[in-house]
């Protein structure tokens, strides 16, 4: 590879990795990637950074750190023509490990949408399986270690673990067994979130779990040799690393504490000890909660309603559209609202379904919509499960409508909004300017305390954790 | 859950300083200064003199509090420290860059971009408003701290819930402290009217604040199943969906079903309309449009009571307050003058 600089789709397709993928394919990709050459000593990502981009080593060399409270370990170098990050990039999970260059790298930095587009593209199959290939290899061998099952187990049953394991990806509604059904696996969640129903007396489902990520289940029919005594439903995209019966069951034979831990476990399950209730369960699944990150809490045993969060929210910002609404859902008797805001999820629906790459995660965790890329295209507004984003037309934008206290004269200048600068919407990458724009919360970034929660005066709303309602 | 939460007010023991310690040194002042200086007039003039700036001040205080929750609609409060030629869009361009390369730790230290944001605010006009900071955050359970470039806008007036502890606590001692200014002695029409005036803003303050502490508490328990604010615009909505489907009845029957729409019809009335339209789809689907608007409306009415005497205290407490701002103003003019 002559010049990194200027890299071609033709020249990419000599990589093993674009093998036999068309030059069109990779030309849209390419448009949308990034060459960059790392110094020594520079990280690409960070272990637990909620980064998804998909990197490809061109020259060079990365090696691959775990990030532990006493220090690091290193634990394998990638070598040039070969990948990395695309775990985080098919599950939006947060990094496994830290990405540090050796020496001067340079690496291709594919952003999470082009390498989605690429992986769907039925033309491109040869690429789709040898990332899928290499994302079992990977995946089983890093998730089977930190799994809390398995905490404690030597390496060499967990190889034996992973040489039978294989990994399967499961799309949102998709059912993975129904009651009733023979049990012949174990599933350990990777990504991702699942709900446990049974048929109740009246034929109805009743719901009895969720599970996320870490979690395991199937273990009930495996332990006791009886078939399926519930139906487990992804309610996300997830990943789930599935161990088959006789390996599992060889396992808990040669290692007692394992087979222990699973019989403690099971006793709980039948006493409901540590269980969230069915009321909690109901409003995780129900209002898609579980794939929330953080969502706006108002506590409605303190709100008078005096509207003062909304307005702050018009003020914050320049398009005076607010970005929170008290309608959502109630719970813990009708105390706690969980308001219509961004959740920032762990998995966002939103970024999934853009296709310009104009929604991005933060490695932190928040989710930003780039208003340069946005084409308002409406698809992250109806892929959101809690309508938080909303389109706002760019028509008049600089042309807002003014409070009666601004037409007031002599001291309505005071009112009065700044004429602000045409928003820099025109036509990003050669695409067409857009006719609106996605807009949701965005913590209030620039003010490094959220508007809602800073002019609330009887310290009503909070941001929380969905889990924290449930523990 | 509850406990994410900060203390409500008149849970925090700064709020009870506030208010006990200044009423306090305001009694003990009363007792060892005003009371033997009764009868001297030299000393009780420079009595009234002292404890009246104090007052003023108080007063003052407690005013503010009003302005700091109007300051949110004002343009120059919230650009405060804005420069005309600011550019806040090739600023945060210029930042978004600064940051992903702190993201990813290319090139320059965390001191040197700091450093670097610092120069582009300047040189946006921007630094007045808003301040760069570097801030390190844990990448995962007890894992190493990263730097992060933050930009932020420059908070300079604190937190609301702080602001109405304060008003709170001054307002209350300065009501308290307007009959210990006077020496526990109505003077004048004008002091009779400020100390009644005094009274009144105490009392509705007081009522106000068992009011936000209880009213949302009463709101909750109606268990009315959608935010009151959003009760009149779905009841709106069933009655221009009633009036659009009755606009397509012949007019027969939608005289009579009109009626039942808007008004607040006897249960013989429906029944008897119902009755005649019996059999007509339409004129069916629009009393229950009707009935549904009626119910919910019905269901709100005790929530919206409550939401009523949430509100009800304010209409007598800001008038009162302004009022009694003005006669202050006017009694301060007056000692000046004479």
């Amino acid at each position: 590879m002559a010049n990194l600089e200027t890299l071609s789709a033709e020249q990419l397709a000599e990589e093993p990795l674009f093998g036999d993928v068309p030059a069109p394919s990779l030309k849209k990709m390419l448009g949308e990637s990034e060459v960059k050459t790392h110094p020594n000593g520079e990280q690409l990502c960070l272990q637990e950074d909620l980064t998804t981009e998909f990197f490809l080593i061109l020259q060079g060399q990365v090696a691959v750190f775990d990030e532990k409270p006493g220090g690091r370990e290193e634990l394998t170098r990638v070598d040039a023509h070969d990948w990395v990050g695309e775990m985080s990039a098919l599950s939006c999970a947060p990094r496994s490990a830290t990405l540090e260059a050796v020496g001067p790298t340079t690496v291709l930095t594919v952003p999470q949408h082009a390498f989605r587009i690429l992986y769907a593209d039925k033309k491109a199959a040869p690429f789709k399986d040898r990332i899928d290939e290499r994302y079992r290899e990977r995946a089983l061998a890093n998730h089977l270690g930190k799994a809390k099952l398995f905490r404690g187990l030597p390496p060499e049953a967990l190889d034996r673990l992973a040489d039978v394991s294989t990994l399967a990806f499961f799309e949102e509604n998709e059912v993975l067994f129904q009651e009733g059904d023979a049990g012949d696996d174990f599933f350990l969640v990777r990504s991702g979130q699942l709900k446990t129903t049974k048929r109740g007396p009246d034929g109805r489902p009743l719901l009895l779990a969720y599970n996320a990520e870490n979690s395991f289940f199937g273990e009930v029919a495996l332990v006791r040799d009886q078939p399926r005594s519930a139906t487990v439903t992804a309610i996300t995209r997830c990943d789930v690393v599935r161990i088959p019966r006789d390996a599992f069951r060889s396992v808990l034979k040669d290692w007692p504490a394992i087979e222990e831990r699973i019989h403690r476990h099971l006793a709980d399950l039948d006493r409901g000890h540590g269980m969230p209730t069915q009321k909690d369960v109901g409003l995780m699944v129900h209002s898609k909660l579980s794939k929330a990150g953080e969502a706006l809490v108002i506590n409605l045993d303190r709100c008078t309603h005096c509207n003062m969060c909304v307005e702050a929210c018009i003020e914050s910002h320049d398009d005076r559209t607010p970005r929170i609404s008290k309608r959502g859902v109630s719970f813990d008797g009708g105390t706690m609202l969980l308001a219509s805001s961004c959740y920032n999820c762990n998995m966002p629906d939103c970024m999934l379904s853009c296709r310009f790459g104009a929604i991005l995660r933060k490695a932190q965790g928040l989710v930003v919509i780039d208003a340069q890329a946005c084409t308002g295209c409406s698809k992250c507004e109806k892929a959101c499960p809690y309508g938080a984003i909303q389109m706002q037309s760019l028509v008049g934008i600089t042309q807002h409508e003014e409070g009666f206290l601004a037409k007031l004269p002599v001291i309505g200048r005071l009112f009065r909004r700044a004429k602000e600068e045409a928003a820099e919407v025109s036509g990003a990458k050669g695409r067409p300017a857009p006719k609106a724009l996605a807009v949701k919360c965005d913590l209030c970034a620039e003010r490094g305390d959220m508007a809602c929660i800073y002019y609330c005066p009887y310290s009503a709303i909070e941001r929380v954790n969905p889990q924290e309602l449930v523990t | 859950m509850a406990n994410r939460y900060p203390a409500r007010l008149g849970g925090r023991w700064q709020f009870w300083a506030l208010l006990l310690l200044p009423m306090a040194l305001m009694l003990l002042a009363s007792v060892w200064y005003a009371r033997p200086a009764r009868g001297d007039p030299g000393q009780q003039h420079s009595w009234f003199i002292w404890s009246g700036i104090v007052l003023a001040l108080l007063f003052l205080a407690a005013f503010v509090f009003s302005l700091r929750k109007w300051s949110v609609k004002l343009r120059w409060v919230r650009h405060l420290g804005i420069e005309e030629n600011a550019h806040p869009q090739t600023l945060s361009r210029r930042l978004r860059e600064m940051e992903s390369e702190l993201d990813t730790g290319d090139g320059a230290s965390p001191r040197k971009l700091l450093a670097e944001a610092n120069r582009i605010l300047k040189e946006t006009n921007m630094a007045g408003v808003r301040e760069a900071v570097i801030e390190y955050q844990a990448t995962g359970r007890g894992l190493a701290k990263r730097p992060q470039l933050k930009i932020r806008r420059r908070e300079r007036f604190g937190r609301m819930n702080k602001w109405l502890e304060v008003h709170v606590a001054l307002g209350t001692v300065a009501c308290i402290g307007a009959i210990v200014h006077a020496d526990w002695v109505v003077r004048s029409v004008l002091g009779l009217c400020m100390a009644a005036l005094s009274a009144i803003v105490l009392v509705t303050g007081v009522f106000g604040w068992w009011m936000t502490r209880a009213a949302p508490r009463l709101l909750v328990e109606q268990k009315l199943g959608m935010p009151i604010e959003v009760v009149g615009r779905v009841a709106d909505h069933l009655r221009r969906c009633a009036e659009a489907l009755l606009s397509l009845m012949e007019p027969e029957p939608r005289n009579h079903v009109a009626a039942l729409v808007t008004g607040q019809p006897s249960a013989q009335t429906v029944a008897q309309v119902m009755k005649r339209v019996e059999g007509d789809e339409t004129a069916r689907d629009v009393l229950v449009l009707a009935g549904t608007r009626r119910a919910l409306l019905k269901s709100a009415a005790p929530s919206f009571r409550i939401a009523f005497y949430l509100r009800l205290w304010r209409w007598i407490h800001i008038p009162s307050a302004l009022l009694l701002l003005f006669l202050i103003l006017i009694h301060i003019w007056t000692v000046i003058y004479f």
